[in-house]
């Protein structure tokens, strides 16, 4: 491979994100970014508008031209070798989903749809508990990009889903965008029931059909659907945006959904690490958190947890307490308020002051911690599934679908909220603090937003994409902490040795404590614990090896029980707690002392 | 201009909007092109008639296997029309060569056989829409099975009860339950206890969307609705409560306002130059005020409007009126902009139309209040915008930390990433702030005043 150049794209709602890789055999370089709005609306109505303009802002930085002279994107040996692109515009790919059962059917074609990287616009299933004319009014005003239809088991339930496709009928649904077209709708539910399906359907949607996604009560088959709905995506939503199908003749490979590329990337990590993984993407409206567990991808999107537009929803959903929890200072609730409505109605405003910042912190602790319990309410076992009759009987190995932290190798965290903490430290707090990891995990951030990148170019080229990671995602450190603690307070948990090149510290660790060691660059230290018998540290032999290759990494021992948040004690936070997060002990201290925050 | 777009504007004056007015449903356009409407005026018309699907298991009515049915136990075929209680199915056994049993399922509605699902035992009766009536009568006595007399003991409803389609009509408890539910969304008109019948209204439930402000047809959208041109003055607020409304501008001033409330204000738009209490919303209300606009309102007295604790999600809540627009935020020293209130004053004993509907997400919908402009404008006027580069002599208002609201001119623009301390960074400018002091704030954090 000869100095390739990559231009991956990703057009989001506001802002279109441009970044110029270049690859060769040692390994990859990020050369330039740049970002320019987003132009799918009026008045210039085409997307490649906002495309150009990036990429001109990219070319001082660029070794070879990225523009012909007519302002085309330069393609060839000595300009862009790989153009991807994904995308998030106009607020992604939104599918209506519809099912036979909540709990069964309805939950897998839910987990179809977020894996695929899509917004569920609504769920219909036949017992939701509404009205016909209700449910035929609210599908025709959905107005989805798509339709997945869902429902039955093979040989299962067939009356329901022909009930469902008469009311899909009665709505005549539309697609977003291109009024006269028909709108694709995929049929992934009981094989029996396609041809009473397809008869009162055919006339009203573009009808696709793909393997059952539960062809079993316990079995769920994602994976064909999920790659039919981005193939659906590419051919008819896509096209009929404004100005895709300039995009579309430019790339080298599919559009995808923005999340959709973001889960690909985390998939490629987890299959290069061969273990689990986790992933947070902490946005303004909405946190996604994916997860790999046993080699399955799963996502999920919390719509209404986010750090700008929906702050409102993430103080009333998480209560006041429990954000104060996690500040080293007093605060009112009604303060909490003030503050959360203010930044809802001015989302783009940033923290002007350190209370600001630390209380901005402590609600993204709360997002996270909220998105964590939603995705594993909805990743957990599946629905449905016949246990056997006596536990323990059943010898043969079943696959893992449940999460579980002691088995996450590690957390890969993007957002404004983690980008913008000042200090790497900080976000790593952040996502310990909300999803309290067990074991030894690592932390990445994604400082960029580069992981829909380089899912992208993942989907064309993994070895590139994988090339790129250390371009992209930044170590923060390791987090290690016992599995199961059920120690008192203050009690010594283990004595941790870390011992590299001209590096040696021995750390004990208490219950309820914590304490932040600066590992040494570039050095292979070896992690063992002694006398800690006493609890689980999940990992093997009580024995690791670390690696540092980011300046400033840290390894985090952390003695507090799980989840963090539930052992916190009455606010507010001990200073000691906060200051190893990366935050001036001294400034804290005097906002502990400075007296009740906004009073 | 889209609404979206218009929402980089603060303050547009004499300004020419385009306002698309239409339903979501399909429905009769009461315009035509170039017609000159009312603020009040119907633009399209909706009737609700949806051709609704009824699903009718007839082999579970009969209580049968779907491949026990015959193709003559079916009395009807696809394209039939079916009246409401029409059989569709009558199936006739024999048992022990003495008694012979006659089961029927009959149609809930009157409309036409769409399709037959016979390995399924379903039928499909599409409501038409020309055969559609407005009361339908349900033999309870015949379906619980017993005289007419009787029916109230197993009547769930009463006369003039509103019920819901698939709501429990009448219910027999005993070993085999029986109920009869309503077909439909509708309401009891009279329970016949002679004949053991109970009639059900349907409801006819439509709606209308009107011109919303006074201007000429541009577009008319078939079927949907209309574009409606008008020359307007235009206020962007930040938040707001309630929807669309209009009445006269009562302009209130400063200072103390709650005494000044009676019934004489019933359907004016009144304007405060300060914050707005709860206590002032509910006793507006009681007096039949239109509308407020106000500088701003503390937070708890959004919680306390919207009753306990609200869903303060991104889209503001839809109350009882009045329709209230705040023009700065939430907080306690706020102060409409000068510019804004002087605009309102201008127009004080004058017509407005405000909409308070907020969407706090990507493609913002911000409240907004209008005003027609002046007979002899000829275009756009003076224009604020609220966002964009900022630059040395601005007047900005700061939005974040110790100087919130604060106002000021910047004296200073400072485009590299300038460090404020505890890891706080980015582009930011120096303000001098009205009433003395300066400020370095990050430019995210400071507005444009209009």
């Amino acid at each position: 491979m000869h100095n390739v150049q990559l231009l991956a794209l990703d057009i989001g709602s506001t802002t279109t994100k441009a970044r110029l890789f270049c690859v060769d055999e040692s390994g990859g370089k990020l050369i330039a970014a740049a970002d320019s709005p987003t132009t799918v609306e009026a008045p210039e109505e085409d997307v490649m508008v906002g495309v150009i303009k990036a990429v001109e802002s990219m070319q001082r930085k660029a070794p070879g031209s990225l523009l012909t002279e007519d302002g085309e994107i330069a393609r060839g040996p000595d300009a862009v070798k790989m153009l991807t692109a994904s995308s998030s515009a106009g607020g992604g790919l939104q599918v209506l989903v519809t099912g036979v059962w909540r709990k069964m059917t309805a939950e897998s074609a839910q987990r179809a749809v977020l894996g695929a990287g899509g917004v569920v616009l609504d769920v219909h299933h036949v017992n939701d508990g509404r009205l016909s004319s209700e449910r035929v009014k609210q599908i025709r005003a959905a107005r989805p990009d798509m339709i997945l239809m869902t429902g039955g088991t093979e040989g299962g339930q067939v009356s329901q889903l022909v009930a469902m496709a008469e009311w899909l009928r009665s709505a005549d649904p539309r697609p977003r965008y291109g009024d006269q077209s028909r709108i694709p709708l995929l049929y992934a539910g009981n094989s029996q029931a396609l041809p009473l399906v397809r008869k009162a359907l055919q006339d009203s949607v573009q009808l696709y059909v793909c393997e059952n996604v539960r062809p079993k009560p316990g079995e769920e088959n994602l994976e064909p659907v999920r790659d039919r709905i981005q193939q659906l995506f590419m051919e008819h939503v896509m096209s009929h945006a404004p100005g895709y199908t300039g995009v579309l003749q430019r790339v080298d490979g599919p559009i995808l959904p923005t999340p959709g590329a973001f889960g690909i990337m985390i998939k490629q990590l987890a299959e290069k690490l061969r273990a689990d993984v986790l992933g947070v993407d902490i946005g303004g409206a909405t946190t996604d958190i994916f997860s790999v567990i046993g080699g399955k991808l799963n996502r999920t999107v919390s719509a209404s947890l986010g750090m700008s537009y929906s702050i409102s929803n993430v103080i009333s959903s998480a209560g006041e307490e429990n954000i104060a929890r996690w500040l080293p200072f007093d605060v009112s609730p009604g303060m909490l308020r003030e503050w959360a409505v203010s930044k809802m109605i001015r989302p783009t405003t940033l923290p002007q002051t350190p209370s600001d910042l630390l209380v901005e912190h402590a609600a993204a602790r709360e997002a996270i911690r909220l998105a964590l319990q939603h995705h594993r309410r909805l990743v957990g076992e599946l629905k449905g599934k016949r246990r056997p009759p006596v536990a323990g009987l059943l010898k043969e190995p079943t696959a893992r679908s449940e999460l579980s932290l002691p088995d996450v190798e590690a957390i890969i965290a993007s957002g404004g909220v983690l980008s913008h903490a000042g200090d790497a430290r900080r976000a790593m707090g952040m996502v310990v603090d909300a999803l309290s990891p067990e074991g030894l995990t690592r932390v990445l951030l994604d400082r960029g937003f580069m992981m829909p990148h380089l899912g992208a170019i993942a989907d064309m080229d993994e070895d590139a994409a994988l090339k790129l990671v250390p371009q992209v995602l930044v170590s923060a450190g390791w987090c290690l902490s016992p599995t199961k603690n059920d120690a008192a307070p203050g009690e010594v948990l283990g004595d941790v040795h870390l011992r590299g090149e001209g590096f040696s510290v021995c750390q004990p660790v208490r219950c309820g404590e914590m304490s932040m060691v600066q590992l040494p660059y570039g050095v292979v230290i070896e992690v063992s614990i002694e006398d800690g018998s006493r609890v689980d540290w999940g990992i093997r032999e009580a024995q690791a090896t670390l690696e540092s290759r980011n300046k400033g990494e840290v390894l985090l021992l952390d003695g507090r029980k799980r989840p963090v948040g539930e052992h916190m004690g009455n606010p507010p936070r001990p200073v000691q707690q906060v200051s190893p997060f990366g935050y001036n002990a001294e400034v804290l201290e005097n906002l502990r002392t400075g007296g009740v925050w906004g009073e | 201009m889209s609404r979206t777009a218009e929402q980089h504007w603060r303050l547009q004056q004499n300004v020419t909007l385009r306002r698309r007015r239409a339903a979501s449903l399909p429905g009769r356009v009461m315009v035509q092109e170039g017609d000159l409407v009312e603020a009040g005026q119907e633009i399209v018309r909706v009737r609700e008639m949806f051709s609704v699907p009824h699903l009718v298991n007839v082999a579970r009515r009969v209580e049968e296997r779907p491949s026990r049915l015959s193709q003559e136990d079916y009395n009807v075929k696809e394209g039939d029309r079916v009246r409401a209680g029409e059989t569709l199915l009558e199936v006739k056994r024999s048992t022990l060569m003495v008694f012979r049993s006659i089961r029927r399922a009959k149609s809930p509605v009157a409309g036409v056989v769409e399709s037959i699902y016979r390995e399924l035992g379903l039928v499909l009766i599409r409501e038409d829409r020309k055969q559609e009536t407005a009361s339908v009568t349900l033999d309870i006595a015949e379906r619980i099975g017993c005289s007419g007399d009787d029916i109230t003991d197993y009547l769930r409803v009463e006369e003039g009860e509103e019920v819901q389609q698939g709501q429990i009509i009448a219910v027999d408890q005993g070993d085999v339950r029986r109920s009869v539910l309503a077909p439909y969304d509708g309401q009891i008109g009279r329970i016949d206890r002679l004949k053991g019948a109970v009639v059900l209204q349907r409801s006819v439930t439509g709606f209308s969307v009107d011109a919303f402000v006074p201007g000429r047809v541009a577009e008319v959208i078939p079927k949907r609705g209309a574009v409606i041109e008008s020359q307007m003055n235009r206020i962007c607020g930040i938040y707001g409560i309630g929807g669309e409304c209009r009445g006269t501008l009562r302009v209130l001033g400063h200072g103390s306002i709650a005494s000044r409330l009676d019934k004489s204000m019933h359907g004016l738009v009144l304007v405060t130059e300060d914050i707005v209490t709860a206590d002032f919303i509910f006793e507006a209300r009681q007096c039949g005020v239109t509308a407020i606009i106000a500088a701003g309102m503390r937070v708890d007295c959004l919680y306390d409007v919207a009753g306990g604790t609200p869903d303060v999600t991104i889209d503001s809540p839809h109350l009882p009126g009045p329709t209230v627009v705040l023009t700065e935020g939430f907080g306690e020293q706020l102060r409409m902009d000068g510019r804004i209130y002087a605009m309102l004053s201008k127009f004080d004993g004058e017509q407005a139309y405000l909409d308070g509907t907020t969407q706090i997400r990507a493609g913002v919908v911000r409240p907004e209040i209008l005003l027609p402009a002046e007979d002899d404008c000829t275009g756009e006027g003076a224009l604020r915008k609220a966002q964009g580069e900022l630059k040395s002599g601005d007047r900005v208002v700061v939005l974040r930390g110790p100087q919130f609201m604060r106002r000021g001119i910047i004296i200073r623009v400072l485009h590299r990433n300038v460090q404020l301390g505890f890891g706080i960074s980015g582009p930011a400018a120096r303000v001098r702030l009205d009433g003395g002091g300066e400020v370095v704030a990050l430019q995210a954090n400071l507005e444009r005043e209009v």
